[in-house]
């Protein structure tokens, strides 16, 4: 009995690796033994190898930081005029039904769509990668704050009205406080947003960056180059994701139950 | 008796218009003293807390008036301070910074704000509990955070709109009595408004039926039992058993004007 809820105990633990090493041993062997293909696909140990000497030579380094460069720009500037003018549309009937019309006009074209006119105003180069990762992350940190703000509970600004706060204190220190969870989800979502941006920009319109990287190891039939950028990619997102949820579990412990996903 | 502190001259409150227009108040007529605690006792729906939301400046009446020493009640505003039955904490401030928020909208500075705070968790039993979030603490210490809240600020009229109602038996006895101590201090003019007909007549001077909608005053009782009274002292059986039967006469005229509810 005992020993075979160990064996259950010990198979739950190996569960998580199971279908990864299961994976790479049969794209190992398969590239190894599958004749003229492992040029086109190269087994998994040579793609580590480039992906070590991607590192080692500082190229990878300077791919990422460009990447991230485009996407800390884009997102920034998504923030700065994302934010009041979601805070503008969620409290004044006025700002929305001006901005209503544009807002929901733009928002399906998805970000990709904006490329061939960024690259004709733009060019070839920063401008239209930092335009693209703006363009694509806005719109859900806009909609996000001005649901926050129309979401906010009336009896927290009515308790706020009877302690004689003012229009000007009940939105700094009731109406802005209390949305900002909803703003922190848009920019999470945001941030996943940025990085895709980026990689497709990069893939187009500018000459670095992982996006880059990666098209241009296809154009010299490089795909051990092409899986290790894509791994890195994967990284670099998943590092994204977890510097986003760490700052917001920071900045609103108040908020019951919102990290708990 | 002084001049009143609050009177209310034939107030009318409709929602809505047209055929749908729902009466909530039809010709209310009330004159309240300093220094007076007063229930408004009532079934749901009966228009008791749109009474007290008119009073506070919340909310405004379709005709009539209400005066706050002889001056009409226009806007909200720090001498009429509220406690409301979700308790309106905010839920990104401590304990603490709850109970100091109408000490901030005063321009306070912090050292006066931080004594003053201090003094007031002492009060309510809540030192231990003042750098901790409201989610973190019981509906009773929340309510007691809200209580402070609201007595910091020193409004001349205290407006509660069934405070205690979400919280267990126990909790509302003992949230009651502090409630009486601190008003025996103070003798601020307090209208409270409550279903419960035990705790009307435990914490009131005067107590005040309404029917149901539309709502009108149905009697209008004062409540002479010594304090700290006693529900279980036979004075106070009388008086519980003299208001119950008024509230069943009351249930069975509602009954026959509407068969169909």
């Amino acid at each position: 009995m005992a020993n075979a809820s160990n064996h259950k105990r010990r198979l739950h633990r190996l569960a998580p690796v199971i279908i990864p090493v299961v994976f790479i041993v049969s794209w190992e062997v398969a590239a190894r033994f599958g004749g003229h293909t492992n040029v086109l696909l190269p087994p998994p140990s040579r793609v580590f190898e480039t992906l070590f000497e991607l590192i080692r030579s500082g190229t990878l380094f300077d791919h990422i930081s460009a990447s991230l460069f485009r996407v800390a720009a884009g997102y920034a500037l998504s923030v700065i005029v994302g934010v009041p003018i979601g805070l503008a549309m969620g409290y004044w009937i006025l700002a929305e039904g001006l901005l209503s019309t544009t807002v929901n006009g733009l928002r399906p074209i998805p970000a990709s769509a904006w490329i061939p006119l960024s690259i004709i105003l733009m060019g070839i180069g920063e401008q239209p990668a930092i335009f693209l990762v703006f363009i694509g992350t806005v719109w859900s940190i806009i909609l996000n704050t001005s649901h926050g703000v129309k979401n906010v509970p009336k009896h927290l600004v009515w308790a706020a009205q009877t302690m004689g706060a003012n229009n000007a204190a009940i939105f700094t220190k009731v109406i802005f406080p209390a949305s900002l969870p909803s703003t922190f989800t848009g920019m999470r979502i945001a941030v996943g947003i940025a990085f895709t941006c980026v990689i497709v920009a990069e893939l187009i319109a500018v000459r670095s960056g992982l996006g880059y990287l990666i098209t241009e190891a296809r154009m010299l039939v490089r795909s051990d180059i092409v899986i290790a950028g894509m791994i890195s990619i994967g990284a670099v997102g998943f590092a994204l994701d977890a510097i986003v949820r760490f700052i917001m579990k920071r900045t609103l412990r108040w908020q019951k139950g919102l990290m708990t996903e | 008796m002084t001049a009143a502190k609050i009177v209310a001259s034939n107030l009318l409150k409709r929602f809505g218009e047209g055929p749908a227009a729902v009466t909530a108040l039809d010709g209310i007529d009330l004159a309240v003293p300093e220094g007076q605690f007063a229930c408004i006792l009532g079934p749901s729906g009966c228009g008791k807390s749109t009474l007290l939301f008119i009073m506070a400046g919340l909310e405004k009446a379709t005709s009539g008036a209400i005066t706050i020493d002889g001056r009409a009640v226009t806007d909200p505003g720090r001498d009429r301070g509220m406690l409301f039955q979700q308790f309106a904490l905010f839920p990104w401030r401590t304990a603490r910074r709850n109970i100091e928020f109408g000490l901030e909208l005063q321009k306070l500075d912090k050292a006066t704000r931080w004594e003053k705070t201090r003094h007031w968790l002492e009060i309510m039993n809540l030192q231990d509990f003042a750098d901790m979030y409201p989610h973190q603490l019981s509906g009773g210490m929340q309510q007691r955070i809200a209580i402070a809240r609201l007595l910091i600020n020193d409004p001349e009229i205290l407006l509660m709109d069934e405070p205690f109602a979400s919280l267990d038996a126990q909790t509302r006895t003992l949230l009651g009595e502090e409630l009486i101590r601190v008003w025996q201090q103070t003798r601020r003019t307090v209208l409270f408004v409550t279903h419960s007909v035990d705790e009307a007549i435990f914490l009131a001077d005067r107590l005040l039926v309404m029917t149901r909608r539309p709502g009108r005053f149905k009697a209008d009782l004062r409540i002479d039992l010594p304090r700290p009274r006693d529900p279980a002292s036979d004075e106070f059986n009388a008086v519980r058993r003299e208001v119950t039967h008024l509230i069943r006469l009351e249930v069975a005229i509602a009954g026959e004007e509407n068969p169909g509810a």
